[in-house]
């Protein structure tokens, strides 16, 4: 493996615009709020950023294609920008392609920003899309929830548990989100539930109930990057946090088409962790890291990507969940903001939405939420189907020099 | 008796049975006589199935029973096939696997279509060819016409060619003009007359004139033949004709209007399906067609049938539905609301259609000769992960496979005309894994491991341009 990125490029600076079902706000104006908040937090001018990135999945009904519409959103000065776009990555790709550019040095200093207008779809859920030309002809017309429930069944029959065991789990797991989420002034949702609630919540795909889906939101995020030389540079003293790996891993059909995916975990998720631990030279990840970040798009997702990054063992998920190792006090917290449970899925901005959230644990500006000195945290997109995916993985920690 | 006749049967009948009470009640505020009518159930088609789908199974059946490998002509008649310049025969050719150089024909125009098809495949064909010939027809009754009360949807497919289970002794027809219902392209729905005029004037005149043309010229005694496939939806008007032609020996063949209903010109050949079902060696069937005059063909039983009856599947119990709304929007009588999800643009690209059109008619994939891996879709390269070889694949069809349900869900936010949308991986037992429609299965049917068998269904209706694509579905294993 290459030497990686570890600690060569750092974040002086993030935004996060509120989240939720943003009536009064297009992909423009959540941009520029996320992006107002980034650039006093760097302390730096507009005129240094040298070259933006763009994430946005839903181009249709969004800001459409190209990362124009950031550029004349954000005035930018007529640098390079360029739209990504990698499922629900997509936020954690636009960081990437900022932290290689500055990490390759073909730039000082870097925007990454993600951005998803949902709410102007007119119905609830994700908006309908194509699959591709030759997929819409024999694949089955799934939605999120649906192709994410395929977990639960296989995830059960896998380890010989009873869907009532696999339900409780599922609804401490929301549970636990949304106490998280009540404390996080931006989050969508901000109130408690009971499990109870989830357990009975009306059915929307087998078995994943209305409270085992994140919510559907607008919000926009961005990150400045550069490298530690320059913020040093930029007069960045005390708290650094620097990015310790980030890894990716696609799908090639294998899970869509051969019998050696069982169906009950997410391959991608196995490899992109197993990389970004050499990356960051983690080598026992439950005691290293501090806090998690992952892809809560449905309950039953965090499950199984808790045995996928390592942290429970196989099978075991299911009980470390109903123990709280996860919860806010437990052993590993993971979704400390409300996760995308509580935030909703603005599918461009998520994943720099969850590096925020390290970002402002690690300089200890996390509030009611803040953990005690954290110095390791792990963020994890899933994007696509459980068969045919994308996975991010992500480190970020405190810099502490070469 | 001759080497020459049908040589396999097979039926399709959709799994939804309507109970009939469910339309006397739905229509008592304007009707309170249908009570009478309301016994039984009839077939009717789910949202994902046709007269092409219902083809395909039947088709697919009948072929498998049958072991002249070799089909030289595919026909298929229908009433009700969805489109009028697009040949059904082929499409289904190509679901049923069959050769390209098969010759292939639509017929339609008359509830005797079934019956004339076969008449004249018996009568013309050199006794060495094997053709296919599927019946299958879904009308659409307006909603309160009493052909609600009678019609079924369900097709039949029979091969015909040498060494036969039932051989062809001999057959006539009368053609005339006789217009007890018709409909145009422009309409949706029969223009029906009155039933007793059709009784008096056209089934009491026409069928015993056939019939008795039919015995003189084959020779045969009336009080010979065994069982009478008639398909009149009125059992005592039934009766009352074989007593007037002289056929009061023979068995009278259920016209099952109690569980499918009278299945258009696929009915003929429905009942006489459920006839070779149980018939004995050597036993002569007389089967007629009735539509703008009729048809009488005389088989006659062999011994092979008795081999070939443990292949034969009989119709299957089906699954009672009650609500009479299901039925109306099966049949697009019923617009709903399926919300803004429904208006997802289903266009096809008709150059992908043509260039997979393998994959996707005749759900072929490929077999890896390096590792012998089946993955579907076929491609250059190998997907198992420690092959990967590069131009190994042979073709391989995966539509008479079994397999098993990996995982699934049932989906209540997705479009769907039959919610939940119900879908997952699927396990083939010979290594192949793909990810499904299920169709079929009522809510909560489904469970890992749960055996499962491809159907050609309905993949999605483009309402914008009027076309409809196909493609597999897992259905329960076992039913036909």
């Amino acid at each position: 493996m290459s030497r990686g990125i570890k600690d060569k490029v750092a974040i002086i600076g993030m935004g996060c615009s509120k989240f939720g079902e943003r009536w009064d706000a297009g992909p423009e104006e959540l941009m520029l709020e996320a992006f107002n908040e980034c650039i006093t937090d760097a302390g730096i001018e507009k005129e240094q950023i040298e070259a933006g990135w763009l994430g946005v999945f839903f181009d249709e009904q969004n800001v459409g294609k190209s990362a124009i519409p950031m550029s004349q959103a954000l005035r930018l000065p007529n640098i390079p920008v360029t739209r990504v776009e990698n499922l629900c990555a997509t936020g954690t790709e636009s960081l990437r392609a900022a932290t290689y550019a500055v990490a390759a040095g073909a730039c000082d200093i870097a925007l990454a920003m993600g951005v998803e207008k949902l709410k102007d779809t007119g119905y609830a859920g994700l908006p309908e899309r194509t699959k591709g030309t030759f997929e819409d002809l024999w694949l089955p017309g799934s939605t999120a929830p649906g192709s994410f429930a395929q977990f639960a069944s296989a995830y059960a029959s896998r380890n010989k548990l009873d869907m009532d065991t696999l339900k409780e789990a599922m609804a401490h797991v929301s549970w636990k989100s949304h106490q998280n989420g009540s404390l996080n002034p931006k989050a969508h949702l901000q109130k408690t539930i009971e499990k109870e609630q989830a357990m009975q919540a009306p059915m929307i795909s087998y078995p994943l109930g209305l409270y085992d889906c994140c919510g559907v939101s607008d919000g926009a995020a961005c990150a400045i990057v550069t490298t530690p030389e320059m913020a040093a540079h930029l007069g960045k003293t005390g708290t650094l946090v620097s990015i310790k790996a980030l890894q990716l891993s696609a799908s090639n059909g294998v899970e869509l088409a051969h019998k050696s995916w069982d169906g009950s975990y997410a391959l991608t998720a196995r490899i992109a962790a197993k990389n970004a631990y050499a990356e960051a030279g983690i080598s026992d990840p439950a005691k290293e890291l501090d806090l998690f970040e992952v892809h809560d798009c449905f309950s039953v997702t965090e499950i199984v990507t808790m045995e996928d990054l390592q942290v429970s063992e196989q099978g075991r998920a299911v009980h470390d969940v109903l123990d709280g190792k996860f919860d806010s006090d437990g052993e590993l917290p993971c979704q400390i903001d409300g996760g995308l449970k509580c935030f909703g899925h603005p599918i461009g901005a998520t994943g720099l939405r969850m590096i925020y959230e390290l970002y402002l644990q690690m300089h200890g500006r996390a509030d009611k939420r803040q953990l005690k000195d954290p110095q390791l945290g792990l963020t994890h997109n899933l994007g696509g189907l459980p068969n045919r995916n994308v996975c991010t993985v992500s480190i970020v920690g405190q810099y502490h020099g070469d | 008796m001759t080497d020459f006749g049908i040589t396999a049967s097979a039926i399709s009948i959709p799994r939804l049975r309507l109970q009939r009470t469910a339309i006397a009640q739905a229509h008592n505020w304007v009707n309170p006589g249908l009570a009478a009518r309301a016994k039984g159930q009839r077939a009717f088609c789910s949202s994902d199935e046709d007269p092409i789908t219902m083809a395909v199974s039947a088709g697919n059946d009948c072929l498998l029973q049958n072991d002249n490998d070799e089909i030289q002509s595919l026909t298929f008649a229908s009433t009700s096939a969805p489109f009028i310049d697009r040949q059904h025969a082929t499409l289904i050719g190509e679901a049923v696997n069959l050769n390209d150089s098969v010759t292939t024909l639509d017929v339609s125009s008359s509830m005797r279509a079934g019956t004339s098809a076969l008449l004249r495949q018996l009568q013309q064909d050199a006794s060495n060819t094997q053709s296919l010939l599927i019946a299958s027809d879904a009308c659409i009754p307006k909603a309160g016409n009493p052909a609600e009360m009678i019609d079924g949807d369900g097709a039949a497919a029979v091969v015909t060619g040498s060494n036969p289970i039932a051989a062809f002794i001999a057959a006539e027809s009368i053609s005339i003009d006789l217009v007890d219902h018709y409909r145009t392209p422009q309409q949706p729905h029969n223009y029906q007359y009155e039933e007793r005029w059709v009784r008096d004037e056209g089934i009491n005149q026409i069928l015993p004139k056939v019939i008795k043309k039919l015995l003189d010229k084959a020779k045969v005694a009336a009080d010979t033949i065994d069982h009478l496939v008639l398909p009149l939806s009125n059992t005592r008007t039934a009766g009352a004709l074989a007593k007037k032609a002289g056929l009061d020996n023979a068995k009278l063949a259920d016209n099952l209007i109690n569980i499918t209903g009278i299945c258009g010109c696929a009915h003929p050949l429905v009942m006489l399906h459920q006839i070779l079902l149980s018939a004995k060696p050597d036993q002569t069937i007389l089967l007629i067609g009735f539509g703008q005059g009729a048809d009488a063909i005389l088989l006659k039983t062999t011994a092979k049938l008795k081999q070939q009856q443990s292949k034969m599947q009989s119709i299957s119990d089906g699954t009672t539905v009650e609500s009479y709304t299901r039925y109306l929007s099966n049949k697009q009588l019923l617009d709903m609301d399926w919300g803004m999800r429904a208006e997802r643009d289903n266009r096809t690209a008709m150059s992908v259609y043509y260039r997979k059109r393998r994959s996707i008619n005749t759900f072929i994939g490929g077999r890896c000769e390096a590792c012998e891996t089946i993955q579907f879709p076929m491609a250059k390269l190998c997907v198992n992960p420690d092959c990967g070889a590069y131009e190994t694949q042979q073709e391989y069809c995966l539509q008479n496979e079994s397999a098993q349900v990996k995982s699934f869900t049932e989906d209540w936010l997705a479009h769907s005309t039959n919610p939940p949308l119900k879908y997952g991986n699927v396990q083939f037992d010979n290594g192949a894994n793909v990810m499904m429609e299920f169709t079929d299965f009522e809510v909560g049917e489904l469970a890992v491991g749960v055996q499962v068998t491809p159907r050609f269904r309905i993949k999605d209706i483009d309402q914008l341009r009027g076309f409809r694509r196909y493609f597999w579905k897992a259905a329960p294993a076992g039913e036909s």
